[in-house]
Order: structure tokens, then C-alpha cells, then sequence
């Protein structure tokens, strides 16, 4: 009996110390998992929204940090102050990480990039190379694969500088909506870090970006100048054919983003404006729904290219809303070494205005009016096309993907130098436009029908 | 009396699930890259086709030793001292494991989310869990196991699926990569990514039937092969190649650009969750059966106080690599070209020598009986 007693004291013994360990082990992990160590609160941190990388002296870089200021963003439902809701701090260093430090030293915050939504790099430095900074963008995790990455005309102090987002008070979400502006205006590429990599290592693309500048005019007197210079053919000289900071706009909102900024590898090489940014966008199949304005097809010869004033009454446009109706076909085929490149686009879109008296819900109308829209865009594209070739010498749309799906084995594909062979590329474009919708309005009955001409 | 430890059939496939599909978060579809370029997928999906049938044959010769496990079959072919050498590889391999996952995992949670947390904190804090885990036992590691796998592979999927978007079939062309011969050079020390199989003839005596294993084995490697495809095709059909040799934390960068709207985006703290889940999971069944392994080897009577003093070995193992370099090369180097010998080579020379000594020594009695 003492023994079995005993034996029942012990297990006792053991349960209870069993609870003290589990309690005791309970009590640290409270204080453990309270995460005080190392926590860092999140006013006690800047974050930066955009990052300017230039060019500076012997070497070293010019780093402008556009801040959000979170207290003029405004705090619950109170609204901040758009005037104050961003700082700019700018320093020169060598690195990246050296400039952050020292911005740090001046601050009473500890630099963040985990919400910074663009880095503008200057085109001086981008015509040099971007290797080295796009490597430790990819590298450092505070900065996100899908953050925006663009090629600012001037310098990129000068246009974080010139930003005042007037209709949007958060600058992050400014920056945000303003760089998927592509999606309804076409006029900019898709240009997300992460895709800018991928495309600067990949063997059958090269990368592009998005091209900003600040547009600085003042009057709508010096439209004509701004006009005159970015044409960029003589029979078109419509919306969108223009590059950043040469769009004829006056407004508070001193930034623009129209057209991309071409590379080769990781150097930049050229400019294009923003209707061959279209043509981008239709060629990769990344266009969403823009709109779209032609010279109406049997009114729009009274167009004369070159004169400005005094002669609006004689242009006459259709406007369309287009998208992609498929994705589109990209086939290459190689011949005597030379490849050949069938691209077959079809789009389709709504009118969404007519200028001149034609009625284009008409059938035989309407077929001349998905033709010559299919005409007006198969010239585009094929220019543009001839342009990367030609002028840049950048498979920027990525044709040589389809032929590296010919290859089976990494070494012969590599062997084969796509880069080298797109010199010499030939391109047939074939683009079909289906009109579907013509707004709320089914016909149009002209005035000069009614009442005659000039009534 | 002592209740016996059960495992039910699909307990002891979630056990496995989670010990192969481990390495999948960590750096293995980065690593297959390296070796298979455009064609990494390819070896992946071979990998689990050959393991697949090497396993049926391990099944059959095994099926005369039913309810046995591997440290009981080492014993019937080299006697006491076979099962002692047998035990001690396995622990070494384990021990291996346990402390380069564990230095691994602390060093990824370092990186990405806990920056600047000494990193021998953030050991210890996977110590406690791996302790506390191995202290409650298989049975309660197979239950957790059990409601735990199905959460983190439908949360892994997820990520899989949402990456869909950025698919482009371009990026695994040319389709035979490095070619052929490279390929099938690759497939038998890729079978080390399944070195964990082992675990399997560890857990026999504790199933419901004496040859549920056979199935448990066969449906684990189809799972198993089916993530491990899956996962590395998704990565190579996002990043390119060589471009998917440079993230080491390749399921990590997939949900980090994840982009889908203004609000479905960084997800990854999906990934973190499935992450730290799946690593403790893993580390406290490494350590279970360590202790395990140590106990039956040298025919202890309780495994309980092994524990701490394999705990203390592990963590001061794991914390040995300089920094996070060496630990990637010696698993990459080291323990991925020659792990497949333990896992099949090892079992299936013990089987067959097991098994022709027993006919011998049946052959001897009835020899003797006849005489």
C-alpha cells in the first residue's frame, strides 16, 4: 500500500511540474511572439513613391526620392493638402543603397521602398546602360516585381519635381493609375519592372519603357510649335502622335506619358511616339480599349496635311473605340536565313462619332469604313514595325518567340543569334476591323439633308 | 498498458507529401533549372516516372518482410551490427536535413520578412517548434499532417493558378533543352529530391494493414510528382531560363508578382504562412525520427530525453554554414548528386540480402529436418 501511494505521489509530482513547464513555456512564448525585438512601427518609416535615377558628376548617381507625406495625404476621413502630400529629397552618391543612406541621415525616418510605384531613370543614363540599376532594383525585396519603370526625356529631378497630381491626393495611387493609362489611351506600354527584366535576359525580346516628360507650355499660342515638331508624317498629324512634353496641353498637372523609349539589351536606342506605341500595343496584344480617330474615309480627303488654321471645318474624323478582338498571330517562317514575319491582327471597335455626312450604318458604308480602318492601321503598324528593325534594330515585340519554339535544343537556339537575324527581317501585316456597335445612335440623318447646305 | 501508435493510411501520406513537397518552397525548381535549362520540367516529371516504378519493385521484394520496418529488415540480413550501421546512416541523413533545411528556412524568413533578427533568433524560434513537435510524437504529427497538408497544398495552388496570367509556352522552349543525354544524366541524383521515401519503411509497423504502404508509397510519389511538375513548369513558364536560375526562393517570387486588379496583389503572405506551416511540419518529423531512428537502432527504451540533445546537435549544425552560400552549394553539390543511394540503393541491398538470407536459412532448417 506505501508503495502504491508513493507511486501515486510521483505521478502527481510529474503532472504538476508537466503544467508549470507548459504554463512557463506559455508565458515566454507571449513575450516572444509580442515581435518588440526588432519591430519597426510604420510611422517610423518614409516611403518613397517614386524613385528618379540621373546622371551625375565623374561617375556618380543624382537620386531623387519623391516621399509621400502622410499627414497632408490626410488622416481618417479628414482630406490632406495636395499641395504638401509629396517632399522630393535629391543626392548625389555612387549606389543606390549609399544615396539611401544618406537621405536617412537628414530624415527622422527610415527610407521604404515597399510602396514606391515608379522609378524614372533619365534618358542620359538609360542610353549608357541599365543593367547594373535594374539588377539591384530586382535584388533589393522592398522594391516590388510589379512597381512601374520609366525613361524620363529630361532629367528625372526635373519631372518628380514638376509632378502635381491635382485629381488624386494619395501620390501612390497618382502614380499607379497614371502608368496603366495604357490601357484606355494606348499611347504608353505596359512597363512593369519585373516584365523589363525578363525581356532585357530573354534571347527573343527586347524591352521597352514607358517614355515621361514634364510639358511645360504655358499658352495655347505656342501649340503650333509644338505641332509643327512632332509630326510625323505628312498625311497624319492626329492625337497621339506625339512624344512626352511635346503634346499640345496646357494643364496643372505638368507630367505626360505618351510614347515608349526603345532598347536594345539593357541601352536605350531610341524614342517612339505614341500612336507607335499603339502599334505596339496591337502587335503584342496588349492594347485594351482605346480610342481611335481616322480621316473619314470618303470625306476625310479634304484634309490638308500641314495648315492648322483656318481650315477645321475641312477635317473630317471618325472616332472609334477599338480593341483586340483576338490575340494576335505572329508566324515566322525562315527563308535563305531571312525571317519572315506574318503578323495578323483583328480588332474590332464601336464609332463613337462621325464628322462628315456619311451614313455608316449601312452595310456597303460600313465596309468601307472597317476597311479603310484596317488599311489606316495595317500602314501603322507596318511602318512601326520597319522602324525597330530599320532604325533600332530591337525585336521589342517579341516575334522571335515563335521561332524559338521551332528549336529543341538551348545550344542550337543560341547558336542561331535571333538579335542578328531580326536586322534582316521582312514583315507582312494583315489587319481585319470588325465595327460591332455604333453607340445609342443607329443612323444619322444629316442637317444639310434637311435644311440644305449652309443653313 | 501502453496504447499502441496507429497511423491511418492517409495520415502517413500527408507525412510524406509534406517531406517531399518541402523543397519545392525552398530553391528546388531554381536547382532543376540549373541542370535541365528550358527542359527542367521534363527531368521533374521523369524523376517521379522512374521513383515510381524503382518503388513498385522496392514494394514487392518487401512485401516478405510485411509489418517490418527498414531497421528490422537490416537486422534479418546483417544481423545487430547491420542494424546498428543502417540506423546511424539514416540518422546522419536526417540529421543532414533537418539542420541545412532549418538553416535554410531561417535564413529565407531572414531575408524576406524578418531582416533584422539575428539569425540564430529565428533558429531557435524553429527549435521550439521542432522540439515541441518531435516531444508530442508521430501520432500527433500525423494528425496535424493530416488537417494541415490539404490547407497548404490548396493554398500553394492557389499561387500556381493565379500565376496563370503570365504563362508564356515560348519561355520552356527549345523543348529538350540541354538534350537527351543531359537529361537522362540527370534522372537517377534527382531522385535524391525524394530521399525522404525512406521515411516510409520507417512508419510500416505503425499502419493500420501490413501492405497499405505499397499504396501510401504509390499515391505520395504520383502526388508528389504531380506538384513537383506542376510547380517547376509554372516557374519556367513565368521566368524564363537563365533568367529562373537567379531567384532562390522561386515560389516566393511567383506569389510576389502576383498582380491580379488593384487588390488582389501581394499574396505572398499566402506563401509565408504555407511556409513556416510546411518548414515546421517538416523539421519536427526530422527530428521525430532521428530520436526515433537513435532509440530503435541501439534498442532504447524511451526516445523522449534524445530530443533536447538532438535538438542542441541540429541547431549547432545548422548554424555551422558561414552564410547562406555554403549551405545552398554542399545541398546542391553534395547531397542532391548522392542522396539517391540511401534512399534506393541501401533498402534494396538490404531486402535482397535479407531475403536470400532468409531462404538460406529456411533452405538450412528444412534441410535439417529432412536429415
Amino acid at each position: 500500500m506505501p508503495e502504491q501511494k508513493s507511486k501515486g505521489e510521483a505521478y502527481q509530482m510529474k503532472r504538476t511540474i508537466n503544467k508549470s513547464m507548459i504554463s512557463i513555456a506559455l508565458v515566454l512564448v507571449f513575450f516572444l511572439m509580442s515581435g518588440c525585438f526588432d519591430s519597426i512601427e510604420v510611422d517610423e518609416m518614409a516611403y518613397v513613391v517614386s524613385l528618379g535615377i540621373d546622371k551625375g558628376l565623374e561617375g556618380n548617381l543624382i537620386l531623387s526620392f519623391l516621399f509621400a507625406v502622410p499627414i497632408s495625404v490626410g488622416v481618417g476621413g479628414e482630406i490632406g493638402e495636395v499641395e504638401k502630400s509629396t517632399t522630393l529629397i535629391t543626392v548625389e552618391a555612387s549606389t543606390i543603397n549609399g544615396a539611401v543612406s544618406i537621405v536617412n541621415t537628414l530624415i527622422s525616418k527610415r527610407i521604404n521602398f515597399s510602396h514606391a510605384k515608379l522609378i524614372l531613370i533619365s534618358k542620359e543614363l538609360a542610353q549608357e546602360g541599365v543593367e547594373k540599376y535594374i539588377n539591384a532594383l530586382i535584388r533589393y525585396r522592398e522594391f516590388r516585381p510589379n512597381m512601374y519603370i520609366a525613361i524620363s526625356r529630361g532629367m528625372a529631378e526635373e519631372f518628380l519635381n514638376a509632378v502635381r497630381p491635382v485629381l488624386e491626393i494619395n501620390p501612390a495611387k497618382f502614380f499607379e493609375l497614371f502608368m496603366v493609362s495604357y490601357k484606355y489611351t494606348g499611347y504608353s506600354p505596359r512597363s512593369e519592372l519585373e516584365r523589363f527584366y525578363m525581356k532585357m535576359e530573354c534571347t527573343c525580346n527586347q524591352p521597352v519603357a514607358a517614355l515621361l516628360d514634364i510639358n511645360d507650355l504655358s499658352d495655347s499660342s505656342e501649340f503650333s510649335r509644338v505641332l509643327s515638331g512632332a509630326k510625323i508624317n505628312n498625311h497624319d498629324n492626329m492625337e497621339g502622335n506625339y512624344k512626352a512634353g511635346e503634346i499640345p496641353v496646357i494643364s496643372d498637372t505638368k507630367s505626360s506619358s505618351m510614347g515608349l523609349a526603345v532598347f536594345r539589351g539593357d541601352k536605350m536606342v531610341g524614342e517612339m511616339a505614341g500612336r507607335e506605341a499603339l502599334s505596339f500595343l496591337i502587335v503584342t496584344g496588349e492594347l485594351g480599349l482605346v480610342y481611335y480617330s481616322i480621316p473619314d474615309p470618303v470625306e476625310g480627303e479634304t484634309y490638308r496635311p500641314g495648315e492648322l488654321m483656318g481650315i477645321e471645318s475641312e477635317k473630317k474624323f471618325v472616332s472609334l473605340r477599338l480593341g483586340m478582338a483576338r490575340k494576335p498571330s505572329v508566324k515566322v517562317s525562315i527563308k535563305d536565313d531571312k525571317p519572315i514575319i506574318n503578323v495578323n491582327i483583328f480588332l474590332e471597335g464601336d464609332i463613337l462619332s462621325v464628322d462628315s455626312d456619311q451614313d455608316y450604318s449601312l452595310r456597303e458604308q460600313l465596309n468601307i469604313l472597317e476597311q479603310h480602318t484596317a488599311e489606316h492601321i495595317r500602314k501603322s503598324v507596318y511602318e512601326f514595325l520597319v522602324k525597330t528593325r530599320d532604325e533600332f534594330k530591337s525585336d521589342i515585340c517579341g516575334t522571335g518567340r515563335p521561332v524559338k519554339k521551332t528549336f529543341l535544343y538551348w545550344d542550337d537556339w543560341i547558336a542561331f543569334k535571333w538579335m542578328d537575324k531580326y536586322e534582316n527581317a521582312e514583315f507582312n501585316v494583315e489587319v481585319k476591323v470588325s465595327i460591332r456597335r455604333s453607340g445609342v445612335m443607329a443612323k444619322h440623318v444629316p442637317l444639310s439633308q434637311l435644311k440644305g447646305k449652309d443653313k | 498498458m501502453k496504447q499502441k501508435i496507429k497511423i491511418g493510411n492517409f495520415e502517413a501520406f500527408c507525412i510524406l507529401i509534406n517531406m517531399f513537397c518541402t523543397k519545392l518552397i525552398l530553391d528546388y525548381p531554381r536547382f532543376v533549372a540549373e541542370e535541365g535549362g528550358t527542359a527542367a520540367w521534363i527531368i521533374v516529371l521523369l524523376v517521379s516516372l522512374v521513383l515510381f516504378v524503382i518503388f513498385i519493385i522496392m514494394a514487392r521484394i518487401y512485401k516478405n518482410f510485411s509489418g517490418k520496418d527498414i531497421l528490422d529488415v537490416a537486422e534479418s540480413s546483417l544481423g545487430m551490427p547491420g542494424k546498428i550501421i543502417t540506423g546511424m546512416l539514416y540518422i546522419l541523413q536526417f540529421l543532414y536535413l533537418v539542420s541545412i533545411v532549418l538553416r535554410e528556412f531561417a535564413e529565407d524568413i531572414k531575408v524576406i520578412s524578418l531582416t533584422t533578427t539575428p539569425i540564430s533568433i529565428i533558429i531557435m524560434l524553429f527549435c521550439i517548434g521542432m522540439l515541441t513537435g518531435a516531444f508530442l510524437g508521430i501520432e500527433t504529427l500525423a494528425r496535424i499532417n493530416a488537417f494541415s497538408v490539404p490547407v497548404l497544398a490548396a493554398a500553394f495552388l492557389l499561387i500556381l493558378f493565379l500565376s496563370i496570367p503570365r504563362f508564356d509556352t515560348s519561355k520552356i522552349a527549345p523543348w529538350l533543352g540541354p538534350g537527351p543525354a543531359a537529361i537522362m544524366k540527370e534522372l537517377i541524383p534527382n531522385i535524391s529530391a525524394y530521399s525522404e521515401l525512406i521515411v516510409l519503411f520507417f512508419i510500416i509497423p505503425y499502419l493500420d494493414g501490413k501492405s497499405d504502404y505499397v499504396g501510401i508509397g504509390k499515391y505520395a510519389i504520383l502526388v508528389s510528382g504531380f506538384f513537383y511538375t506542376i510547380c517547376t513548369l509554372t516557374y519556367m513558364l513565368v521566368y524564363q531560363y537563365p533568367m529562373a536560375t537567379e531567384f532562390f526562393l522561386p515560389v516566393y517570387q511567383l506569389a510576389r508578382s502576383i498582380g491580379i486588379g488593384r487588390f488582389l496583389s501581394r499574396i505572398e503572405a499566402i506563401f509565408i504562412l504555407v511556409w513556416a506551416s510546411s518548414a515546421f511540419l517538416y523539421l519536427s518529423s526530422g527530428l521525430y525520427f532521428i530520436t526515433f531512428l537513435f532509440k530503435k537502432s541501439f534498442g532504447l527504451k524511451t526516445r523522449k530525453p534524445l530530443i533536447i540533445p538532438f535538438a542542441i546537435l541540429i541547431f549547432s549544425i545548422a548554424m555551422t554554414p558561414e552564410n547562406l552560400y555554403p549551405a545552398i552549394r554542399i545541398e546542391m553539390e553534395f547531397y542532391r548528386q548522392y542522396a539517391w543511394i540511401l534512399t534506393i540503393i541501401v533498402p534494396l541491398f538490404l531486402l535482397i540480402t535479407a531475403y536470400a538470407r532468409t531462404k538460406i536459412e529456411r533452405r538450412s532448417i528444412s534441410n535439417e529436418a529432412n536429415n
